[in-house]
């Protein structure tokens, strides 16, 4: 019997916990702004334990056996993890109380999709960053079609399902491949094996879906046509969801296995990924430029943000890691931030979800506005914001790890000039032009008000202030 | 502290008025000229406490980002004092200027003023290559404000372009900064962006010719946008036109002088090898943006445009003479970008002025203007001949350094040049001619105002440094003579050893013996001829 170490497992246990209490809480209480309170304080206790772990841990734990490796790596997911699920909690309590149905169960899959995040960053197994994948994507697929009545929702639960079940599905193909060969599922059992394996094409085939389905996971290009309808069928809470925790999951895993246990054959896989992140910048960036429909810019600006986290794989060294981890970081409370100004900008009857319902709105709701611009020059890597910290970070640990990649970025600092225009575009019809009809905002929802600031003094406090997120940042390879 | 004090003094006083002031547009605009008279108060110090030395002055380090190797490291020498007061001299001249002129959203106004001119100052201090670059991209969001809600009819167009087109050139800038980062970390194990270290360390590097080609290009391109120099000036026009008065005082005053400051500060002292041979492909560029500028200026029936296109001509002449590489031509370019500064910021102030008045800004439409406003056009004449560079203001000290530099690197971008002053002479002239003699014959003009006391009053300060730059120049040529001397030393230094041995194989020849004497000017002929060789 392998020894636990339950006291390692604490972030862990709390966010399980928090899930089922809060299934319990609904059933009781009536209020269920009670329940949104009981996910809020769970996710902070997870935060604080997943802090108070990091800043004591040096060595990276082996835990259940060999399941689970919590380390620096790990602890640090979590929080981004704790941040994005409390900020989405947050946000979320006006949508759920205008849609008066399954309040509880909503918070549930919010808490229960985030444990499956927590196991797939500290997984040492890829049986359990599969379990935790799938954890994480069931309770999404719900999430997004959480609005049954919503024709909208609907198509985008559904697709995502049939798209994530696909690649799902080719992950496990890539996981079973790479067990073939290796002769276990263990992650660090991977890199000692490379040297007699790594030629070999079932290996080799095996790496390349994994890539493929992390890429879904993540929204890639080619692998991203799912992203711009779900984020734009599912509630705007949902989408802000989708957008952040899961994609630094996914990169969670995608790094794990990437940067550390296939460190050794990178000169396979280097190439593809720089392509790979090349496409995804290019292509997201480019289509957002044409959107009409905020969160559809949205979903084509997160799918260019995870471009620029992958120029950060490339580097494919700790300093890498760590850039990607500080980029995550920062992108989940900047994206956040953003869905958060779009929930306050609801109207009587409906969601401003048009860029050009947006005119006039920078004089007529000062704070909206300013609020909103900021996130957008985060997004667009303006400083002194924290986006342009993380990309500065990122695009420094590439040049630094190879300079021969240099093109991939000039490519990536001329896809920020063009997502500039696209980010600006929206400050433009805030500040800059008339609405065409008389806007009837209906007065900011305290809560949604509250994660929305929260965001924005995250982005301003990190953006003049890094040193002390890169110094949690700071990770040694073979976590 | 000090230089901290000044660069974010703007910035606090934008914050009070964010807080304090955001529905009082009256209380917003006092305190906006309250904190630029402080500031300017403030760089006052600057000048007289500063040193006749090439050191850097009033330094302030601290680091930032440690783990990264980056500092928040502020500090200036004789090159930048004269960009960091004609700033803080703009500050209360442009706050006064949109006194009455602005009339939506006045704090707002105020307030993204007063951000613009902390970006701009953190530009002109900082010696740490990342700050430099926050403070040059920070410094766009606001001057897209100030375009894009308070500007003209093609004001959002306009703003996107300015943007972007900063934006881009901004963005390969970075990539050469950190490249720039890490060939010095893994050469001499210090991985710092400070830009003082960088430059001592260049020598050391062994850059091959072409990585330091690309590395001076990507730097170059981002400055030439901001310039501009030919052809990357077509964003200026639809800036400045559709700008409110104060954004084209800004612009023309301090912005584009960001672009030749950073040629000065970057591209020059760190690739001097580069920069000698890109010397004819930029001198040309100038001297085609020096005769194009005034070309299209001639044509142009608004007055604005005309004078955004004197800009691209009067930026062609800093940019020559920084780029002839001797003491005339660089002093005479930073002497100018001070000149161009005053006379084409006043000149924007002027066309303001009558502007608010007549709600138009074609040539067509003035005439006669003398005869109804005596002291407009007294001032305006001055401004217009300190622009054309008559001897005795200011424009001419500039020209005429810029010219002598030119000259003793290569006659014949002199003798080009020079058309651009007879040029300049003629639209000009003619556009005063036709705005303020001949007869009053549009029956509007003639109820038209003088200008006020307040109007007087923000151009006659501008006016005194127009006269007293023409007549006494020395008090600004010796403040930057030991800084001008110390980079054309660092710029020399490699070349002259490289190109020793080719420097024999040309004493033979006479051409490059008959220069003048000094072998500054022999070892630049030389490094011409290399680079024409190679």
């Amino acid at each position: 019997m392998p020894e636990i170490r339950w006291e390692l497992l604490t972030p862990i246990l709390i966010m399980t916990g928090t899930a089922l209490l809060a299934l319990v809480v609904d059933l009781v209480v009536r209020s269920k702004k009670t329940v949104a309170g009981v996910a809020c304080l769970g996710t902070l206790a997870m935060s604080a334990s997943s802090y108070l772990l990091l800043s004591g841990l040096v060595e990276p734990q082996n835990v259940f056996g060999e399941m689970m490796l919590v380390s620096r790596y790990s602890l640090f997911f979590n929080m981004i993890f704790g941040a994005s699920t409390l900020l989405v909690i947050l946000i979320s309590i006006r949508t759920m109380e205008r849609a008066h149905q399954h309040q509880g169960e909503y918070y549930m899959l919010i808490l229960l999709a985030t444990v499956g995040m927590m196991l797939m960053a500290s997984a040492n197994e890829l049986i359990m960053v599969f379990l935790g994948l799938e954890l994480m994507s069931l309770c999404l697929y719900v999430l997004a079609g959480f609005f049954p009545r919503d024709l909208a929702s609907n198509e985008a639960g559904m697709k995502y399902l049939l798209l994530g079940a696909f690649a799902s599905g080719l992950f496990l193909y890539g996981i079973a491949l790479i067990y073939g060969n290796v002769g276990s599922t263990n992650i660090t059992e991977i890199a000692p094996q490379l040297p007699r394996i790594g030629e070999s094409p079932f290996f080799l085939v095996g790496v390349v879906l994994l890539i493929v389905g992390f890429g879904f996971k993540v929204a890639l290009v080619p692998f991203h046509q799912w992203a711009p309808d779900v984020y734009e069928g599912a509630p705007t809470p949902v989408a802000a969801f989708i957008s952040a925790g899961p994609k630094a999951a996914g990169f969670a895993a995608f790094f794990r296995i990437f940067a550390d246990a296939l460190n050794g054959i990178s000169g396979e896989w280097l190439m593809l990924v720089a392509i790979l992140a090349a496409l995804t910048m290019t292509v997201g960036n480019v289509i957002a430029l044409v959107q009409s429909n905020i969160k559809r810019m949205l979903a084509y600006s997160s799918i260019a943000h995870a471009g620029y986290v992958l120029v950060a794989l490339t580097a494919a060294n700790g300093d890498g890691v760590s850039s990607a981890m500080f980029y995550l970081f920062v992108y989940c409370i900047m994206n956040i931030g953003a869905f958060g100004t779009v929930i306050l900008a609801e109207t009587k009857d409906s969601e401003t979800v048009q860029i050009r319902s947006y005119a006039g709105i920078g004089f007529r709701r000062p704070l909206l506005g300013l609020l909103m611009t900021l996130f957008m020059l985060s997004l667009a890597g303006f400083p002194p914001t924290a986006g342009f910290i993380a990309k500065l970070n990122v695009f420094k640990s590439a040049l630094q790890a190879h300079p021969q990649l240099a093109w991939l970025i000039v490519l990536a600092v001329l896809n920020a000039v063009v997502s500039a225009y696209y980010y600006l575009r929206l400050v433009v019809f805030m500040y800059m032009r008339e609405p065409s009809e008389p806007l009837r905002f209906l007065p900011y929802n305290s809560w949604s008000l509250v994660a929305v600031l929260l965001s924005m003094i995250g982005v301003l406090l990190i953006g003049i202030l890094p040193s002390f997120l890169m110094e949690q940042t700071s990770v040694q390879l073979f976590m | 502290m000090f230089l901290s004090l000044i660069v974010f003094l703007p910035l606090a006083g934008a914050a009070v008025i964010a807080i304090f002031a955001r529905s009082h547009p009256e209380v917003a605009k006092g305190i906006a000229l309250l904190t630029t008279l402080l500031t300017f108060a403030f760089s006052l110090f600057l000048y007289f406490g500063f040193q006749d030395t090439a050191s850097m002055q009033f330094e302030e380090r601290v680091p930032w980002i440690p783990s990264l190797g980056i500092s928040y490291h502020l500090a200036i020498d004789g090159i930048s004092l004269f960009l960091v007061l004609l700033t803080t001299f703009f500050g209360p001249i442009c706050i006064l200027a949109a006194w009455n002129s602005i009339q939506k959203n006045v704090p707002g106004f105020m307030i993204a003023f007063l951000f613009l001119q902390t970006g701009m100052l953190g530009v002109f201090c900082s010696l740490d290559m990342v700050l430099f670059y926050v403070f040059w991209e920070a410094m766009l969001i606001p001057m897209y404000f100030l375009i894009g809600i308070w500007g003209g009819e093609k004001r959002i167009y306009a703003a996107i372009k300015f943007v972007l087109y900063t934006m881009a050139g901004g963005a390969l800038m970075l990539v050469a900064i950190l490249a720039l980062y890490v060939i010095n970390g893994k050469i001499t194990g210090n991985y710092t962006f400070n830009l003082l270290t960088i430059q001592q360390n260049m020598s050391q590097l062994g850059l091959s010719v072409r990585v330091e080609m690309f590395l001076f290009l990507a730097f170059f391109l981002s400055f030439a946008i901001k310039v501009p120099l030919f052809p990357f000036h077509t964003w200026l026009p639809d800036a400045h036109v559709e700008a409110p008065t104060v954004g084209s005082v800004i612009l023309a005053g301090v912005l584009l002088k960001m672009g030749t400051y950073g040629m000065l500060r970057f591209c020059i002292p760190l690739f001097p090898t580069a920069t000698f041979s890109a010397v004819p492909w930029i001198s040309v560029l100038a001297i085609i943006g020096i005769i194009y500028g005034a070309l299209v200026a001639m044509v142009q029936p608004d007055l604005k445009k005309l004078v955004a296109y004197s800009s691209v001509s009067h930026l062609g002449f800093v940019v020559l003479g920084l780029f002839a590489l001797n003491s005339q031509g660089i002093q005479g370019g930073i002497l100018q970008m001070v000149n161009h500064g005053l006379s084409t910021g006043a000149l924007f102030l002027i066309v303001g002025m009558i502007y608010e008045r007549r709600h138009t800004r074609l040539i067509a439409d003035f005439g006669g203007l003398a005869k109804r406003m005596p002291i407009f056009a007294t001032i305006f004449m001055i401004i217009t001949f300190s622009s054309i560079g008559l001897p005795g203001l200011n424009g001419f000290v500039g020209e005429f350094l810029v010219l002598t530099g030119a000259f003793l690197s290569h006659k014949i971008y002199a003798v080009f040049a020079a058309i651009g002053v007879i040029l300049a002479a003629v639209y000009m002239l003619w556009m005063f001619q036709r705005v303020v003699f001949g007869k009053l014959e549009n029956p509007v003009n003639a109820t038209l105002q003088d200008l006020s006391i307040r109007e007087i009053a923000l151009l006659v300060p501008v006016l005194l440094f127009i006269i007293f730059i023409g007549v006494y120049p020395h008090p600004f040529l010796s403040r930057m003579e030991a800084s001008v001397e110390h980079l054309i030393q660092t710029v020399h230094q490699p070349v002259k050893i490289q190109s020793t041995v080719r420097l024999q194989e040309h004493r033979t020849n006479p051409a490059t013996a008959s220069l003048d004497g000094p072998s500054l000017s022999a070892t630049i002929e030389n490094a011409d001829k290399l680079a024409f060789n190679e």
